[in-house]
């Protein structure tokens, strides 16, 4: 179909066709839909849209974004990553762990390392010793989180590193640092996907692993790459979170891989892989965050949240999947 | 055999989105006969089969059970009103065990409660294998049956449902000389129990051992049906060739010096258990074809050669050094590009557009960045150059038809500008128009210097396009023709069968 601007089209056809030529509801649902929550929670209540509840909500989905951006790259490359919420938390154990005794960059860094070797094992496992990533990821998270309960015997590290607290969950000029560290992630994110070679591979092997193969893309040490990133951005996740709760602590993390999932799949990424943007994952992640932050000004109780969550995810799915391009679905 | 017709299919027309496989398919089958349907690759034998089982639904025409009109919607349709088929490719499943794998369809006359009744589903299954033939007990490990035994359990299933009609679609492709025997035997014991049975074979020695009448097809049309006594192997050659060439379609082949240059040497090459000792030696810029019935390994072949499927035993050189590629990676280092037979499963990006699945071959490193510029730029030109029919190069490629698609797939290996092209049947599917493009495009490679392996299930391709041609039958080379130019399609077949 021409989207050729002919005399006596009106605006409203302009735009529609516009959207329709853009990819349509597909790939702008989970942007009306943001876009609707915001609208409908300003009418229900005059404390939602303020500048102060914004930042509230960006603050409150900071690590959501950043561990979701890591995940993005594994769930385009037609794998998953449940690993992500165990590492997250012994990142922020960790961090909180060795803070006063090496220094806070020090232990950042030790964190974010760690993050990315522990992404890097789970791509091994999964590329060389084809194990399918679900099971690789499913056994990370769980010897993980064992690990944490081992290095913590289960009490928390209260941080009273002030320095770092601010340097990582505090404001300058009223723009909250961990904001600032999510744009950063966001840019890797879209150079590794978009603008590299790396992020064509890494949809080629979602997309189709065989014809990847056999066009000579290293297929391997691609999947290896996509979770090493996973991982390293997990790890920094897990820094946003020490400082966010202050303190380190044995629970954290609990969970977190399937609001990650939701996050990237709202955001428009199918778990079958080969297409997907970091964009779109941004997006979804603010919509959860919007979504509670929402409910909970309302007085929502919190099973209704997750209840509405939950719609939304599977609604998400159904208007946006293209079954005709995915086949048959499983 | 009596002369009652039992099932016929008359003026049937099938076709596959742009493709036709049935035009003008006839075909009437008496009780109790056993009837060889032969052709060429690609003449609708498979497919008359498979509409007249219910598996694909047919566009026009009509079929006749008892000289009733009966048009099957479905296989389980088509089963219940007694008409059988047993499938060219495995459809058994090595999860469950011999018994269930033959009462698939009807596991349900064995349950009690939730479960099923072992003991009873084992007798009937034993029952069910005697009955063709076969001599291995139904308590063995569905691992340890041999590709002839799985096919005589596929027999058996079809038969669970007493079909009085049985299609049978090339079930002897893939079979070694005993399980061949096997197979015939189930059949013959069907024919005695008063069974029609109409089964597609490539295989002359099969027809004159086994048949009553034989049906020759040729390009979706019904040619002639013969009695197995009244006629020879030749007749039947002559019948299913029969086309007039187009020879207009294939560019003129340019005058080659003999050259004393080895670009690639196989040396009693052994992949899997297709390919058992081949030898070949391919001089630079020469256009080599490949013969051969489908299973008889090209494919295989041409795997190794690009470095998908390992090499069991010889040995390879290219350019004179020892060359075992592990991976295609490695073989497209060397400048050897492979364009896979399965288009859609393995050399198409379907989520891709035309440009992205174009450049996939000509990436830069991981973590160089790409350049859609000159991305659209080689697309353009290929687009151009091979008249590919797109919307624009940004279309997703799954919007093409199949013969375009296949020029964005060699595209993407022409665009590596590789010293050797391996061509796994790159018309397959392809209609007539494109087809000559793409004959353009591999005649200009050639002429530019490149050199060509083309296997080819079409075999006036094969004769349009090579310079030589060899070819594969059980595995191993059964015949090389050096000179092709005066070479017609019987000959070759004579060496395919």
């Amino acid at each position: 179909m021409s989207t050729g601007s002919i005399k006596g089209e009106s605006r409203i056809d302009r735009v529609t066709a516009w959207f329709i030529d853009t990819g349509g509801i597909r790939r702008w649902f989970s942007t009306v839909m943001l876009l609707v929550l915001i609208l409908g929670f300003s009418i229900m209540s005059d404390r939602f849209a303020t500048f102060t509840n914004a930042r509230v909500i960006l603050e409150q989905s900071v690590v959501l974004m950043v561990v979701a951006l890591g995940a993005t790259i594994v769930i385009i490359g037609g794998s998953i990553d449940l690993s992500v919420g165990s590492i997250v938390g012994i990142c922020s154990v960790v961090t909180a762990m060795l803070l006063t005794s090496i220094g806070i960059w020090q232990a950042v860094v030790v964190a974010v390392i760690l993050g990315a070797i522990l992404g890097t094992l789970n791509g091994l496992l999964f590329a060389y010793g084809k194990i399918p990533s679900f099971i690789v990821t499913l056994g990370m998270l769980t010897a993980v989180r064992g690990l944490i309960l081992g290095i913590t015997e289960g009490s928390p590290t209260i941080i009273r590193e002030d320095k770092f607290i601010t340097l990582f969950s505090g404001r300058t000029f009223g723009i909250s640092h961990g904001v600032i560290v999510v744009v950063a992630m966001f840019v890797i994110a879209v150079f590794l996907l978009e603008r590299v070679a790396f992020g064509r591979e890494v949809r080629a092997i979602g997309a189709g692993e065989k014809v990847a193969w056999l066009t000579g893309i290293r297929v391997n040490r691609a999947k290896v790459l996509m979770f090493l990133f996973s991982g390293l951005m997990a790890g920094v996740g897990g820094v946003l979170l020490a400082a966010r709760a202050q303190v380190g602590d044995a629970t954290q993390g609990i969970g977190l891989e399937l609001q990650v999932i939701a996050a990237v799949v709202i955001g428009g990424t199918p778990l079958t892989g080969g297409i997907g943007r970091a964009w779109g994952t941004i997006i979804g992640a603010l919509t959860i965050g919007v979504l509670s932050n929402g409910l909970n000004i309302l007085g929502v109780p919190s099973y209704w949240q997750s209840i509405i969550t939950g719609l939304i995810l599977v609604l998400a799915v159904f208007l946006t999947i293209d079954r005709k391009k995915i086949g048959i679905i499983k | 055999m009596s002369t009652t017709e039992i099932w016929a299919a008359k003026a049937i027309q099938k076709s596959f989105g742009a493709s036709k496989a049935l035009s003008s398919a006839h075909l009437s089958l008496r009780t109790g006969e056993i009837h060889a349907l032969v052709g060429e690759n690609g003449a609708g034998k498979s497919t008359l089969s498979k509409v007249a089982a219910g598996v694909y639904q047919i566009d026009e025409g009509t079929f006749e059970l008892d000289g009733l009109p009966f048009i099957p919607i479905s296989i389980m349709n088509a089963a219940k009103s007694g008409i059988g088929l047993v499938f060219q490719e495995q459809s058994t499943s090595s999860s469950l065990t011999i018994a269930e794998n033959i009462f698939l369809n009807d596991l349900r006359r064995f349950r009690v409660g939730a479960l099923i009744n072992r003991k009873k589903i084992e007798a009937a299954a034993s029952t069910q294998l005697k009955s063709v033939g076969a001599d291995f007990n139904v308590s063995t490990d569905m691992a340890n049956l041999n590709v002839g035994q799985k096919k005589i359990l596929e027999v058996a299933r079809a038969l669970a449902q007493n079909p009085r009609l049985i299609f049978m679609d090339e079930v002897t492709a893939f079979l070694d000389s005993r399980g061949r025997e096997l197979v015939l035997k189930a059949m013959q014991n069907l024919k005695e129990q008063g069974i029609t049975v109409c089964f597609v074979t490539h295989h002359m020695d099969e027809v004159f051992q086994i048949a009553d009448r034989v049906t020759v097809m040729r390009d979706g049309k019904t040619i002639q049906t013969l009695k197995v006594g009244e006629t020879d192997r030749s007749e039947l050659e002559r019948l299913m060739v029969g086309r007039e060439v187009a020879s207009h379609m294939y560019p003129p082949k340019e005058k080659k010096s003999a050259s004393s240059e080895t670009l690639l040497e196989l040396s009693n090459i052994s992949v899997g258990d297709r390919i058992n000792g081949v030898t070949l030696s391919v001089a630079p810029g020469e256009v080599i074809g490949i013969a051969g019935l489908a299973g008889c390994g090209g494919n295989i072949l041409l795997k190794a050669i690009g470095g998908d499927l390992p090499v069991k035993g010889g040995s390879m050189k290219f350019r004179d050094e020892d060359y075992s590629p592990k991976s295609p990676r490695d073989a497209i280092e060397l400048g050897i590009a492979y364009l896979p037979g399965e288009r859609d499963l393995e050399g198409l990006l379907s989520l891709f557009s035309v440009r992205e699945n174009i450049s996939l071959s000509i990436l830069p490193a991981s973590f160089s960045s790409v350049s859609t510029a000159t991305e659209a730029k080689i697309s353009k030109q290929y687009v151009d150059d091979l008249k590919i029919k797109t919307h624009s190069i940004e279309s997703q490629v799954d919007t093409l038809s199949g013969g375009n698609r296949q020029k964005v797939v060699l595209s993407k290996l022409l665009a590596l500008n590789p010293k050797l092209l391996l061509l796994d049947n790159p018309t397959r599917g392809v209609d007539v128009g494109a087809r000559e493009h793409i004959y353009q495009s591999i005649t200009d490679a050639a002429h530019a210097g490149m050199t060509i392996i083309l296997y080819s299930e079409d075999l006036p391709e094969l004769l349009g396009l090579s310079d030589r041609i060899l070819v594969l039958r059980h595995g191993g080379v059964s015949k090389e023709f050096r000179n092709v130019n005066k070479l017609a399609e019987n000959d070759v077949i004579t060496f395919m069968l």
